[in-house]
């Protein structure tokens, strides 16, 4: 199902055959590593390496790290600085992290990669600034530390270990008691120590199911944890019953004690992949990545968020965010469905606040004035809010439901049905507790969760993080899939088609053309200055934008233009640069299609999936990414805002459609579709929004992600059938009187082995493409 | 059969102490860098 191993550093397939290297972030990481004598990175990791993720925002913004830098200073001894950290997958990460920070001569470091976070003790004169961005240069990215909800599998994890060491000495003893310790003061020691001990796991263990069943009673949902939290109480009364009525016969605590454990383990398992995917990545807002216009002069220069103050006059342009509250100068528009959910656009007056967050909905651009700065506006807490999506599917609901329920009708017929033929109250809650304890839900309760774990650790080592629990269920839906354009079927950076023009240049026109291209974010200056090197000489300058034209820089009585042809100069391309109105160059930029682009279309196709493309760009390059990457020209949308792309989503969506996008406006489409992806972990509000992030150069994990779902689904139907077939034959056995607690203790772990066994055996990673 | 009755209680009295120590080891949040701890057998090799 993988593909064979390809790049030098993480492994992955190269787009050509005879590349060394997937993409240039690995090829610099795996340069970096070899120049810095720190080969044994390779040796810790199995010979690959972590796939580098390319962000379209690697100019970082390392402004928190100010607060940090003048408390090192300020403190006369060691300072202990805590940072989260992004990308940590393993041994060979913290090895490398330590190592560069002995070099640094940093006192101490403790990296715990569960929880994402970094505790240094520093002296002076160690370089915080310095190691930080030393370490970011190999992939990783650092924070401030965000405090994070307590992680519930450290709760799972203590409570398993008290459990699983209960159900080991409750089957010793109860093992002394099936091969013939049948009385005496030793039968009476065992039988007493093993109810203590069960009533120890069962309030250890079983705490964690009667909370939960609790909660689901008073919300009126049925689900899978009342069976159980009920099978526990009802099992241990009826031992506790049973034992003094000296009934040895009604005595489940051991097998009770198993299923306490496996039920836990379960759970731990459900809970751990998960919770580390969503702390690998940084718990900021993504603030680094959201960028605003701003007018200065005559002109607009593009600023981040961060940077904007109350009085800045912004230029806004349809479809685009507002980035903080402001004050509009002249009558818009504006939708409010981000912050409201009101779909329609709402009219502002000049004058009028406009709340951070709105959407632009007016066909020109919206001039306003920020009445706030960033930090107080309310989009600091909508990115942060993550989304909280379904939990599962409803056919797992139901199933559950059934379960439960049925669980609770067999018992109850049972009990009457023995109270009826023998009037024996001990005897047929005997046999009711029997019901309850053999009709254990392990098929459920161990084998999916273990399912969704080999499934999810197997996608993590093809690069890709499930956040949500119910995704795998979702996700075996899916028949339709949408990308966004830029950035997530294309990799979000344009080229030259032909960079030769600007060999052609003077020394002075080329400083000037690199001034004028990292003055600005805009994806083409972005290839001019790739394609310009990093041998150029320049000076301070002042640049302005003009939006919609280009830049433009003054100096030495000369005015240089980089920008659209016919504003600048009269170029042939899409770019043209000018000094003092004559053409030097001019530039046509291409899109580069992630490099497995159409492959991958091809593959989803051959699945199954219907494919379509959703661009906020205009239709015609819109249609020429799609026709690249093999989408049919007629499921290629372009000029879709965000409003378009959500209702889109809503009216294509029947359950089963699987949207992925990265940019702000795919925010309000990545919520409401079933399921939804993203590349973008340099923005953390969309991986907050989505089931799942992706952190390779290429789109392979997503078909990936597809395909194991369906598996996962078929292994969930097999185990299904396997556990009917078991609850037919014991609770026939119960029925009928023959369920003795060793048969019992027999059978119900030998049903969750068989589970087990035929899960792990479908779903084993046997291949991995990098290791996690 | 005493020396039975003192065997349980020695080896219930061994199991709590492991799970005490569990406990601990999970107090100390030695499951959280597992990773890094995984590191220290060879720490002597490299310093």
């Amino acid at each position: 199902m993988l593909e064979a191993v390809g790049c030098a550093h993480c492994g992955l397939p190269v787009p050509r055959a005879g590349d060394a290297y997937c993409c240039e972030g690995c090829r610099a990481v795996h340069d970096l590593i070899v120049a810095g004598d720190l080969e044994r990175y390779y040796d810790l990791r199995g010979a690959r390496g972590t796939p580098v993720v390319e962000t379209a925002h690697d100019r970082r913004d390392l402004k928190w790290l100010e607060a940090i830098e003048a408390r090192c200073a300020a403190s006369r001894g060691p300072a202990r600085v805590d940072l989260d950290v992004q990308g940590l997958h393993c041994s060979a990460c913290v090895w490398l992290i330590e190592t560069l920070f002995e070099r640094r001569g940093g006192a101490s470091l403790a990296i715990n990669p569960s929880a994402g976070r970094a505790h240094l003790i520093v002296a002076p004169p160690f370089d915080v600034r310095g190691f930080v961005t030393e370490v970011e240069r190999f992939g990783y990215r650092f924070g401030p530390p965000v405090a994070r909800p307590v992680r519930r599998s450290n709760a799972l994890l203590w409570r398993l270990g008290v459990c699983v060491a209960i159900a080991m000495n409750t089957m010793i003893f109860a093992i002394a008691i099936y091969a013939g310790l049948r009385s005496g003061p030793l039968h009476d020691l065992f039988e007493t120590l093993n109810l203590a001990l069960s009533t120890v796991s069962v309030v250890v263990g079983g705490g964690v199911f009667f909370r939960s069943a609790w909660a689901g009673i008073r919300r009126r949902v049925l689900h899978l944890d009342v069976p159980i939290a009920l099978g526990i109480s009802l099992a241990w009364a009826g031992s506790v019953a049973a034992f003094f009525a000296r009934r040895s016969s009604g005595i489940f605590v051991d097998t009770l004690d198993v299923f306490i454990a496996l039920m836990l383990l379960g759970r731990f398992l459900q809970e751990k992949v998960l919770e580390r995917n969503r702390a690998e990545l940084l718990e900021n807002d993504g603030a680094d990545g959201l960028l605003a216009r701003r007018k200065r002069g005559a002109g607009v220069e593009t600023v981040r968020c961060v940077e904007l103050e109350p009085g800045d006059r912004l230029v806004v342009a349809s479809g685009e965010l507002v980035p903080v509250d402001a004050r509009v100068e002249a009558p818009s528009s504006f939708s409010l469905d981000w912050l409201s959910g009101e779909s329609e656009p709402r009219s502002f007056g000049a004058g009028d606040e406009v709340p951070a967050g709105a959407f632009s909905a007016s066909p020109s651009p919206a001039v306003l004035v920020a009445v706030r700065d960033f930090a107080s506006s309310g989009l600091v807490e909508l990115l942060r809010t993550p989304v909280a999506r379904e939990g599962g599917s409803s056919w797992w609901n139901r199933l559950a439901k059934i379960y439960a329920a049925g669980v609770l009708v067999l018992a109850a017929v049972g009990f009457a049905a023995w109270m009826i033929a023998t009037r024996d109250l001990a005897r047929s809650l005997e046999v009711t507790t029997a019901v309850l304890v053999v009709t254990c839900p392990c098929a459920f309760g161990i084998a999916t969760p273990l399912a969704y774990d080999l499934a999810l650790t197997g996608l993590r080592r093809a690069g890709l993080f499930v956040r949500t629990p119910g995704f795998l269920d979702r996700a075996a839906r899916v028949r339709t899939v949408v990308f966004d354009k830029t950035g997530t079927l294309t990799t979000g950076a344009l080229r030259l088609r032909d960079a030769s023009p600007i060999d052609a240049l003077s020394a002075d026109d080329r400083a000037a053309l690199h001034d004028l291209a990292a003055a600005t974010w805009h994806p083409k200056s972005a290839a001019v200055l790739a394609a310009l090197g990093d041998a150029v000489s320049t000076s301070p300058a002042l640049v302005t934008e003009l939006p919609g034209r280009g830049v433009v820089l003054e100096r030495g009585g000369h005015a240089w233009r980089l920008g659209s042809p016919g504003w600048a100069g009269p170029g042939a391309g899409d770019l043209a640069f000018s000094r003092d109105g004559v053409l030097l160059a001019s530039f046509e930029t291409e899109e580069q299609l992630r490099p497995d682009a159409a492959r991958e279309v091809g593959a989803l196709s051959a699945l199954g999936c219907e494919v379509w493309l959703l661009s906020g760009d205009d239709p015609a390059r819109a249609a020429r990414a799609a026709a690249a990457a093999g989408i049919d020209p007629a499921r290629a949308i372009g000029s879709q805002s965000a409003q378009e792309k959500a209702a889109f989503v809503e009216s294509h969506d029947r359950a089963d459609l699987l949207m992925v996008g990265d940019g702000i406006n795919d925010g309000f489409a990545v919520e409401r579709a079933t399921c939804s992806g993203t590349p973008a972990i340099d923005r953390p509000f969309m991986a907050a929004r989505s089931d799942f992030y992706f952190v390779t150069p290429g789109l392979h994990p997503v078909r990936l992600a597809l395909d194991v779902a369906r598996k996962v689904a078929r292994v969930r139907g097999r185990n299904l059938a396997l556990a009917l077939a078991y609850n037919v034959l014991t609770i026939g056995l119960a029925y009928a009187g023959m369920m003795s607690p060793l048969l019992c203790a027999v059978l119900m772990p030998a049903s969750s082995l068989a589970t087990v066994l035929s899960t792990v055996a479908a779903l084993s990673p046997r291949s991995a493409t990098w290791k996690s | 059969m005493e020396v039975l009755i003192l065997q349980v209680f020695v080896s219930l009295a061994l199991v709590t102490g492991s799970v005490l120590l569990f406990v601990f080891t999970f107090k100390q949040e030695d499951f959280d860098h597992g990773e890094r701890l995984a590191l220290r057998p060879l720490d002597q090799d490299d310093r």
